[in-house]
């Protein structure tokens, strides 16, 4: 979706811009979080990757490995954004593909770039995403020394987890992610750790996923549904079709963990819903209404949208424009950026006449994608996100209304 | 109560509560409602600091 084509194109068109900054109560929300794709490729094949097999497969044309050239000037650009909006911190989430194929010696350069580039008054967040299967002690070494933060993609146990996470060749990568896991969690690099994501199969039995996410002693989890729109369903799904079956396996998960006598781990798909439910804001773009103020840099150096539009059409997180030539300012006022700054003007009519539009916002962006009409439309999974969320605050005001009982 | 000001759906829950500040009613549901007391917690953090909350890239912990 470049900047050429967006007048042919279904919403959000250049006429979102032209109303946004007609708006006097609405200006553009600089970035303060950046998505650097260091590495372009995998060392497994999910096949329900974005990345790889979906709609966009522009990873094909691009470098395989960000070059530190490339790095030097994704810093200055961070810096001058940072500068510019006088940013007091920042978080930069190193990315792929697999982050780590890039190994300890080029993300520890990465690091020290990065952190060099931005001035002393911004503090720099490091995080980064993998699948686990690299994480050796050497590697975790280098994310300790860099205070890089740690995030683990983990479907399950092993036949939940082998069923989509494998290898080129066909063997399941569990056993391997668990060894980096069992690493993760030494008293050495444990504070690095930040949580587990798990991408929902409704065919695995949601309770045991659970147990098994929480058994590596994960401070966070997050479960997230597959990349499916409009056009390309859910799995077990017809197009065209919503339902109810990936509530209902939340909805498992979230009795269980809820009605627990402590406060065993963070889900923080929930945890948002919830704190919408009271009122505030999330902090998730897969719920709720909160400006996305995310922007990713590929190994070209070109800026794109958030990736997992990759799954809606060929070319979709597209903005036409590269750091070399361009400050990130330039992408403030992209149509698309703007759209997902916007909050409730994002929502379509069916959206803004449902009784839970203020907690849902329609859910993750990607996943409102329709051919004819773009993205302005109820999510693929709008009647699990009602279902959903009705289940969730219907348990958290009965438990309010209790709790006002014996203090009357 | 922080809550109350900002949810109108809390305040239609239950008037009482609007007497009471997140501490307290943080407290009185730790011991049933330890999830939703920890909500309650953070829900008064954010009010306290005036945090302006943006949607963090999905696809990466942390959040």
């Amino acid at each position: 979706m470049t900047l050429t084509t967006l007048n042919d194109c279904a919403w959000p068109t250049v006429a979102v811009v032209t109303e946004a900054l007609a708006d006097q109560a609405w200006r553009p929300l600089p970035f303060h979080e950046f998505i650097l794709k260091v590495h372009g490729r995998c060392n497994l094949a999910c096949d329900y990757c974005y990345m790889y097999e979906m709609a966009d497969q522009s990873w094909r044309a691009k470098p395989t490995v960000m070059s530190p050239a490339i790095v030097a000037v994704a810093g200055q650009r961070i810096a001058e954004h940072a500068t510019a909006h006088d940013l007091r911190s920042v978080e930069v989430v190193l990315h792929g593909g697999e982050p780590l194929l890039a190994g300890s010696e080029y993300l520890r350069r990465t690091a020290t770039a990065i952190r060099a580039a931005l001035p002393a008054s911004v503090d720099v967040r490091l995080a980064i995403q993998t699948n686990g299967v690299l994480l050796t002690e050497s590697m975790l070494a280098v994310l300790r020394a860099h205070q890089i933060w740690v995030g683990v993609s983990l479907d399950g146990g092993e036949q939940a987890h082998d069923r989509h996470r494998k290898y080129a060749r066909g063997a399941g990568s569990h056993a391997a992610v668990m060894r980096g896991l069992a690493r993760l969690r030494h008293p050495d690099y444990q504070h690095l750790f930040r949580g587990l994501l798990c991408t929902i199969d409704i065919s695995n039995d949601p309770g045991q996923v659970y147990e098994d996410l929480l058994a590596t002693g994960t401070p966070a989890m997050d479960f997230l549904l597959p990349h499916a729109n409009w056009t390309s369903p859910p799995p077990g799904y017809r197009a065209g079709k919503t339902g109810t079956a990936y509530a209902e396996w939340l909805v498992a998960i979230f009795d269980r963990w809820y009605d627990r006598p402590r406060r065993e781990t963070g889900i923080r798909f929930f945890e948002e819903i919830i704190n919408l439910a009271l009122g505030g804001a999330s902090r998730s773009e897969a719920i709720g209404l909160s400006p996305v103020r995310s922007l990713v840099i590929d190994t070209d150096g070109s800026i794109e949208q958030i990736d997992h539009l990759k799954s809606a059409f060929d070319g979709a997180p597209d903005t036409g424009l590269n750091i070399a030539t361009h400050a990130l300012d330039a992408v403030l006022t992209h149509p698309a950026i703007v759209a997902r700054q916007r909050g409730l003007h994002a929502l379509s009519d069916t959206c803004l006449s449902c009784p839970v539009h203020r907690i849902c916002g329609a859910g993750l962006y990607t996943h409102r994608y329709r051919p004819d009409t773009g993205f302005r439309n109820p999510s693929v999974y709008c009647a699990d996100l009602r279902h959903l969320i009705e289940h969730i605050r219907d348990r958290v005001f009965t438990d309010l209304r209790r709790a006002k009982g014996p203090h009357q | 109560m922080a809550a109350s000001t900002k949810s109108p759906a809390l305040a239609e829950v239950s008037t009482e509560l609007v007497d009471l500040s997140d501490e307290s009613l943080a407290a009185m549901l730790t011991s049933t409602s330890p999830v939703l007391s920890h909500a309650i917690q953070r829900a008064a953090e954010e009010s306290k600091t005036g945090t302006d909350v943006s949607a963090g890239f999905n696809n990466r912990f942390p959040g």
